[in-house]
């Protein structure tokens, strides 16, 4: 697995040591991970229960799952739309009237998201480990999304995650670049291969 | 980093009459404008080195003009490279860069520009795609990055850029340059069985097309040869429509001059500073007009980062229109938008144009392309739920979100799976004289000299190809024209639908290409 794709999952430390300990494809995950919970959901109609399990399993083998087969670069993209999917859906089914909040906690994930991906390109180098403890990976985010919704607090709990994403990754990087010494090495085009 | 140049005069006029670079070009000796030309690059140290009949005529002619460059003559190849190993070292040694370049090159001051002053170029070499009067060698090419050329002795089988003989390299480059040359010289000087072979055989090829004269002895594609071979890194820097040729007679040389007079060197150095692949609606809608607005802001002595900030604020601006949700609102809106986009690509272009590059620019420009669209989506939500709609709408703004970062994810991790993938080659000797071309399929956007012939083979399909993936041109389009019609929601659908159809459309084939 290259640096690239390894900081693309946006693990959790020190959870993202586990990565890749699973040897299993994309495919894996989503069968593995999602399917059990949901066809147990359909099942016995018990929601909350439910939907913590497949959370929990997800979270398991989301984080063993290495990106080593030829379709291991699905990974990291898997399990974005994972959290971006949990956090809509599950936001919708409880308190739809937090969907303010919780498009804007996608968006405040997506610019730390975005960072690093354009950080490791533009900068050379991942941000530092502190920053990805401070907004807890994938793991714990979707983790505290799911007791958020459990406990009825999606509103203010959603804003406030948003904020706190927001506030440490935008100062974060801000603060990366004033103190950054010029790097000659690193590429200076902006997405040149990507048509985006 | 200052640079400094070394001028090669070792070619002689097909007529025997003496060194090519001293033919008469605009009324005076083509060296002396090839100089000139150097002076305006700010690269005012330059020496000459010259086969040693004709050093006195050279020294007289530079004198003559008021020229102070040195000119130091050499006896054959083997003094050449010498020659050129000692350049390269006292580059080394003073920390410059050095251009290496040969004397009798008739170009524009931008081509040499795109090589000396473009800082994302430590060492290059300056290469052209069509058919050119005295472009002799070939290179091949990886991602940009040279990884083989053609010399006398060498081979490259199939080629797919033209080696333009001129080549830039930092102290680094100049380091491994000089280890090279030594190494060329001593070879040459009791040469090995297949470089007399393959040597032969380009003679034998030349008696049967003079046409392709010069080239017969190059110590400048003997150096990047070994460049290459060495390891070094060296980027090709395209010469695009720009005019270049080596004159080897009279006639030759006041064509030369007629035809690059006939290039407008300024519009194409403009149209360089669009970027080369982008997509369908700004290739042809929005950099037409974009880089004339590039153009002001370097005379007014803008910065790329300013005009990215200037784009921010018009999305901003944009955003606050939709957030009103009215009909003149969602029209003000969309104008906007469209103005953000426009300064989204003049930023790059002003950059490109003006050379100044950086690292946190390109961060900048990336990060906030997502912050403009992003913002106008939530004023665009707030906008609809302020004239009647439901929180539904937010669902709809978060699934577009959702469905553009994801589609960004899957772009770059199968860029960086692939990047993995990218194996280092490993180099020949010096002396072998097939390299790692020779066997290779040719180029997947071959360069051949029948350039126009592949560019009408390859433009229809490219640009709907292009469009299903919904490039940020077309992307902001949609928004502008949905929301100032439709309203948000239609936006929101439009988005997510396009989004998941591009999504499986480039996902599929990707599958595909990593399975097999």
């Amino acid at each position: 697995m290259t640096n690239a794709l390894r900081s693309y999952r946006d693990d959790l430390p020190p959870i993202d040591h586990a990565s890749g300990s699973a040897s299993l494809g994309p495919g894996a995950l989503v069968v593995g991970g999602v399917a059990p919970g949901v066809a147990a959901l359909v099942a016995t109609q018990e929601a909350g229960i439910w939907v913590g399990l497949t959370l929990g399993w997800f979270i398991l083998v989301g984080s063993l799952i290495g990106s080593r087969s030829p379709l291991g670069w699905l990974v990291p993209p898997i399990i974005r739309a994972a959290e971006y999917g949990f956090v809509i859906g599950l936001t919708w089914w409880v308190d739809p009237a937090a969907m303010p909040a919780a498009f804007a906690l996608l968006a405040a994930i997506s610019y730390h998201e975005y960072d690093l991906v354009y950080r490791q390109r533009h900068q050379a180098g991942a941000p530092p480990r502190w920053l990805l403890v401070a907004l807890g990976g994938w793991q714990l985010r979707m983790a505290l999304v799911f007791v958020l919704a459990a406990a009825d607090l999606l509103t203010p709990g959603l804003w406030t995650m948003a904020g706190w994403v927001g506030v440490v990754a935008v100062g974060e990087s801000v603060h990366s670049w004033l103190s950054l010494k010029p790097d000659p090495r690193t590429s200076m085009e902006s997405d040149d291969d990507v048509l985006d | 980093m200052t640079t400094t140049a070394l001028l090669l005069a070792l070619t002689e006029r097909t007529d025997s009459t003496g060194p090519t670079c001293l033919l008469e070009l605009d009324d005076r000796p083509q060296i002396l404008g090839l100089l000139e030309q150097l002076e305006g690059l700010d690269i005012a140290d330059a020496t000459v080195l010259a086969t040693s009949e004709w050093q006195d005529d050279l020294a007289t002619a530079l004198s003559e003009a008021g020229q102070t460059a040195a000119v130091k003559g050499v006896a054959d190849e083997a003094a050449a490279l010498e020659g050129l190993a000692d350049a390269l070292e006292a580059a080394t040694r003073s920390g410059d860069s050095l251009l290496i370049i040969q004397a009798d090159l008739v170009t524009h001051r931008g081509a040499l520009a795109n090589l000396v002053q473009d800082p994302r170029i430590d060492s290059g070499v300056l290469s052209g795609t069509a058919d050119m009067d005295g472009a002799v060698f070939s290179l091949r090419l990886d991602q940009g990055r040279i990884i083989d050329c053609e010399s006398p002795y060498h081979r490259v089988e199939p080629g797919q850029t033209w080696f333009l003989e001129a080549v830039t390299v930092d102290p680094a480059g100049a380091a491994v340059g000089s280890e090279a040359c030594r190494e060329c010289a001593s070879l040459i000087s009791s040469p090995p069985a297949p470089w007399l072979a393959e040597s032969a055989r380009k003679q034998d090829a030349l008696r049967r097309d003079p046409a392709t004269s010069p080239g017969s002895t190059d110590a400048l594609a003997l150096l990047t040869t070994g460049l290459v071979r060495h390891g070094a890194e060296l980027r090709s820097v395209p010469l695009r429509d720009l005019y270049w040729a080596r004159p080897t007679d009279r006639g030759s040389a006041e064509a030369a001059a007629a035809d690059r007079a006939q290039v407008d060197e300024e519009q194409v150095m403009l149209d360089g500073a669009v970027k080369a692949k982008d997509g369908f609606f700004t290739t042809f809608f929005v950099s037409p007009y974009s880089k004339h607005i590039a153009r002001a802001a370097a005379r007014m002595g803008l910065t790329p980062n300013q005009i990215t900030v200037f784009s921010l604020l018009l999305g901003a601006a944009a955003a606050a229109a939709f957030a009103f949700g009215t009909l003149p609102g969602r029209i003000v809106g969309a104008v906007l938008l469209q103005l953000a986009f426009t300064f989204d690509c003049v930023d790059g272009q002003l950059a490109r144009y003006t050379k100044n590059f950086s690292a946190f620019g390109a961060w900048l420009d990336s990060m906030f392309d997502r912050a403009k669209e992003y913002l106008v989506y939530a004023g665009l939500a707030y906008g609809a739920v302020r004239t009647g709609a439901d929180e539904f709408i937010w669902l709809l703004a978060a699934g577009a979100l959702a469905a553009q970062g994801i589609r960004h994810l899957l772009d770059f991790s199968y860029a960086a799976s692939r990047t993995g993938q990218a194996r280092e080659l490993q180099q020949p000797p010096l002396e072998a004289v097939d390299g790692v071309s020779v066997g290779l399929p040719p180029a997947k956007e071959a360069a051949a000299p029948i350039r126009h012939a592949n560019r009408l083979e390859t433009t229809w399909l490219r640009w709907p190809k292009r469009i299903i993936t919904l490039p940020i041109g077309e992307r902001f389009v949609v928004i502008s024209v949905t929301a100032a019609v439709w309203g948000a929601e239609v936006t929101f659908a439009t988005l997510l639908i396009w989004g998941a159809i591009a999504a499986l459309y480039s996902t599929a084939g990707r599958i595909m290409r990593a399975l097999t």
